[in-house]
């Protein structure tokens, strides 16, 4: 076991004691009343905290015992399953096998559960079938109907205030804590031993060289105390699916990968509405009908899935579902009705292109917009929110097969990975997690394009701009002159070897010329101060190490002033 | 009581009751060792009143073992014994240590014992009428319940409350040796009757 | 040759019999269970060779606790003892790899019959 998952289990210990104190008085109130709602309440939502931190951190036998537990409190609440005294009696087995459980993780002692949970299981599975079995006759189904229906709504309303919680509290394990007091008690030396040092001679480079590595791993560790494993929100989700498959009628599953992987807890909580938004959407949109799912050959439960990996200094969360996918003919034609393009433009677009349109503010391809969702409704919120930590969206779809949006985002808010490069003698900077690659070419392989520039990446045509030439407009709605994107184009001599930088954003390719790429760099950006947050080419800006300040350069401002200018131009000859 | 079915019908019925009744038998001789004698069995449409003999009994203590059907034919069957009955059982077939001892393991020991004997004469009834009937059905785990005298009529007939419309058939057995005679008290809800039909038919 | 045994029923007098039968003709008793929930744990955590199971019990029926063994890959010879004796009840243990079924009330001869039988394969 390494380092991090027994503290990890250590946290889950403290916790679950709590809890199994907390439940056994709950239990106590239920045995004097069995009627006793707040406290059915308050033990179905302990085991599903239980469970899902269990989950979280692979504790299966945890989590397979308070899972079953929770399904039959889950029953006991909604009134589906009446709590005699032999299920009581059952309930209060399963806690004593679930104390023994949880204390089973620290001595490593076995303990069988298979029993209880065996006991549990056919209890809660025959109470159900026999409430089915008392189920309203043919005549009174229609009114129930109805009533469902009501309930339906009911549940709306609910389901709008329910949104998933997220504590603004962390909890650091004592060990880590220690650690941190440690570094620092390491600077606190550091900092006596130069200061006397620095009474008898000037300091030399070399005598900061310890400084640099306390003060670097001080950093670490604070970013480290502020990870979180996205299993703790994972595991939230199974409520939410199992909400949103109540509400539309189908069936779904929820699978759960990567749930060990470590990300900002503030990077998290910004997701996690965006999250909640895509599994909905997912459920609603993506998920087909089981018979329609059946005709098509699929399993007649749809599946969800959930998960997370690191790529270099992000993490990729995806949300993805084996549902009908998205349909680009008809996104083609909604865009084009709703005016949002031409009918020539829409069909000079590629499919993915044409789905990109989803993420448009206002796009919905949902007929009619239903409780929950309509897949379109709120993707301009789900793109918004990922991109104000410096990442972006992306999306897979293939007709009839399925649908998966990744969430790129940085594993931290502190630090930004970004390329510094340099144009008219100012240092720059631009985010990494956009940036494909660096090429170098010769201007012979760029060609003019409309009122823009192109050139060939990977033997596909892609959009390319001189930075210069954007940084040299006067203001950003220049940018329509004839000719303004071409000008730094027409004074570059013929065979000039030039740096590109391919960044690659909502599905757009484009190459950024810079006169000369310099270094990666990690960096901690800050928000522009008044007035100049108005410059929407800038997202922000750090000190460099020589003290001087550097612009950061929003990827997403410029791929789109490209972009809509190429757009712009291709429109201008149509006519 | 079956007056819904033809003679032909109410035939088979009976032997059906019979041969149940005649494996209950069969395994209340084996677990007592004793021989055991099916002195009458009665047909009514009603548990009201059904054991006259406690009517009166009202300070004498009674033992009722309660088996619940499950599965496709719903029904219940009372196993009823006197206290003096039970002491008999006992004594000609637990060892003196058990039967003298209050200790908790000794009373779970005798209870469990009554209820094993209830246990084996309904799943014998039970399973001839499963295997005949072509239902699937099984006898609960049983349940013993002591009473006074003068309770029993009303328990019985409360606890067969849930069958609306019920056939019940109540036989005496008989031990000579060991001088008891129990009541076999089985209750059914009306489903059984067409059972009968069907087959017949 | 003694193998070891655990005896699930849910009456206490039952479990005595059969103990008693088993002990008689040298077997290891090494556990009891008198319902389902307690009959899993054992057969999961005792790991026994050889289990007597009542079919009816207060939580589960013989038959769920086979499957649930089957579902879980937990491998032991069963003696089915019960007083549930019709045909369809007896085909489903037997489905499910039961070896021997003794329908109560059970003479000490047939048990013995079968643990017998179970040693010589």
């Amino acid at each position: 076991m390494n380092s991090k998952e027994s503290e990890y289990r250590e946290l889950f210990l403290m916790e679950a004691r709590e809890n199994l104190e907390e439940l056994e008085r709950q239990f106590i109130k239920l045995e004097g009343n069995q009627k006793n709602k707040s406290a059915v309440k308050e033990i179905f939502r302990i085991m599903h905290t239980i469970k899902g931190n269990a989950m979280g951190l692979g504790l299966d036998a945890v989590a397979d015992l308070s899972h079953v537990m929770e399904d039959v409190m889950s029953a006991i609440k909604d009134g589906k399953v009446e709590l005699d005294d032999k299920l009581f009696q059952l309930l209060f087995r399963g806690n004593d096998k679930l104390t023994s459980l949880i204390n089973a993780i620290q001595t490593g002692e076995k303990v069988s559960f298979l029993g209880i949970k065996t006991s549990l299981s056919l209890h809660l599975k025959k109470a159900l079938e026999s409430a089915e079995e008392e189920a309203p006759t043919k005549e009174e189904e229609s009114q129930s109907e109805d009533k469902d229906q009501a309930q339906d709504h009911e549940e709306e309303v609910d389901d709008k205030s329910s949104t998933i919680s997220f504590s603004d509290v962390i909890q650091i394990p004592v060990k880590k804590m220690d650690e941190l007091m440690n570094e620092v008690g390491q600077l606190i030396i550091e900092r006596d031993r130069l200061l006397a040092m620095s009474i008898t001679k000037p300091l030399l480079h070399s005598d900061l060289e310890a400084l640099k590595r306390i003060t670097s791993d001080l950093q670490y560790s604070i970013m480290n105390s502020r990870m979180v494993q996205v299993g703790f929100l994972f595991n939230k989700f199974h409520r939410v699916l199992r909400d949103a498959a109540a509400i539309e009628g189908k069936k779904v599953q929820l699978e759960l990968k990567g749930t060990e992987i470590e990300i900002d807890r503030n990077v998290l909580k910004v997701m996690s509405d965006s999250l909640v938004h895509l599994v909905r959407n997912a459920v609603s949109h993506g998920i087909e009908e089981d018979t329609d799912r059946v005709k098509a050959g699929k399993d007649a439960v749809g599946k969800i899935t959930l998960s997370a990996t690191y790529e270099r200094d992000r993490v990729i969360i995806t949300v993805a579902d084996d549902g009908a996918g998205i349909s680009a003919k008809k996104i083609r034609k909604s865009i084009v009705d709703k005016g949002l393009v031409t009918a020539s433009m829409s069909e000079a677009m590629k499919d993915e292109e044409v789905i990109q349109y989803i993420f448009e503010a206002g796009f919905s391809n949902a007929k009619t917009v239903n409780e929950l969702s309509g897949r379109g409704v709120g993707m301009d919120v789900v793109k918004r929110a990922v991109e104000s930590v410096g990442g972006q969206v992306r999306i897979d779809t293939e007709e009839g097969k399925g649908t998966k949006v990744s969430l790129h985002v940085p594993v931290s808010l502190a630090l930004k990975s970004t390329m510094l490069f340099e144009v008219n003698s100012v240092q720059y900077l631009m985010a990494l997690s956009y940036t494909e690659s660096i090429v170098t070419l010769s201007k012979s392989a760029i060609h003019k394009l409309g009122g823009g520039l192109t050139t060939e990446y990977r033997d596909e045509p892609i959009m390319v701009v001189f930075l210069k030439d954007i940084l040299d407009l006067p203001h950003l709605r220049a940018i329509s002159e004839r000719g303004v994107l071409q000008r730094n184009y027409e004074l570059t001599e013929e065979d000039k070897e030039l740096e590109m930088l391919v960044v690659h954003y909502a599905g757009k390719t484009t190459g950024v010329i810079v006169d000369k790429v310099i270094q990666q760099m990690e960096i901690i950006e800050k928000p522009l101060a008044k007035p100049y947050n108005q410059i929407k080419l800038l997202s922000g800006t750090t000190i460099l190490g020589n003290g001087s300040v550097s612009p950061v350069i929003d990827v997403a401002v410029v791929t789109d002033l490209v972009h809509k200018n190429a757009l712009y131009w291709q429109l201008e000859e149509d006519k | 009581m079956f007056a819904k079915l033809n003679d032909n019908e109410l035939e088979i019925a009976s032997k059906l009751v019979f041969d149940g009744l005649s494996m209950a038998k069969k395994s209340m001789e084996q677990i007592l060792q004793s021989p055991i004698s099916i002195e009458k069995v009665d047909y009514s449409d009603t548990v009201k009143s059904v054991l006259p003999r406690y009517l009166q009994a009202e300070a004498q203590t009674v033992h009722v073992i309660k088996t619940q059907l499950i599965g496709e034919l719903k029904g219940i069957s009372f196993l009823v014994f006197s206290d003096q009955e039970v002491k008999k059982v006992y004594e000609a077939c637990l060892p003196g240590t058990i039967i003298n001892s209050s200790s908790p393991e000794s009373k779970m020991m005798k209870m469990g014992f009554l209820t094993e004997v209830d246990n084996m004469m309904a799943a014998a009834v039970i399973t001839e009428f499963s295997n005949f009937l072509g239902v699937e059905m099984y006898g609960n785990v049983p349940s013993l319940h002591v009473m006074k005298g003068e309770e029993v009529n009303d328990f019985l007939e409360k606890e067969s409350g849930d069958f609306t419309s019920v056939i019940h058939f109540k036989a005496i057995f008989h031990g000579k040796e060991l001088d008891i005679s129990p009541d076999f008290i089985w209750v059914f809800q009306e489903e059984f009757v067409n059972k009968i039909k069907a087959i017949v038919g | 040759m003694s193998q070891k045994i655990l005896v699930v029923d849910d009456s206490g007098y039952s479990r005595m019999l059969v103990k008693n039968v088993l002990k008689k003709a040298g077997h290891e008793v090494i556990g009891e269970a008198k319902d389902g929930a307690e009959a899993l744990d054992k057969i999961e955590s005792l790991k026994p060779e050889i289990i007597t199971l009542d079919n009816i019990l207060p939580d589960m029926t013989g038959i769920d606790i086979l499957r649930v063994m089957k579902e879980n890959d937990l491998k032991a010879k069963v003696i089915m003892i019960s007083a549930v004796g019709q045909l369809s009840a007896i085909e489903d243990a037997t489905e499910l790899g039961v070896f021997q079924y003794i329908i109560k009330p059970f003479d000490e001869e047939d048990l013995l019959e079968a643990l017998k039988q179970l040693e010589n394969g």
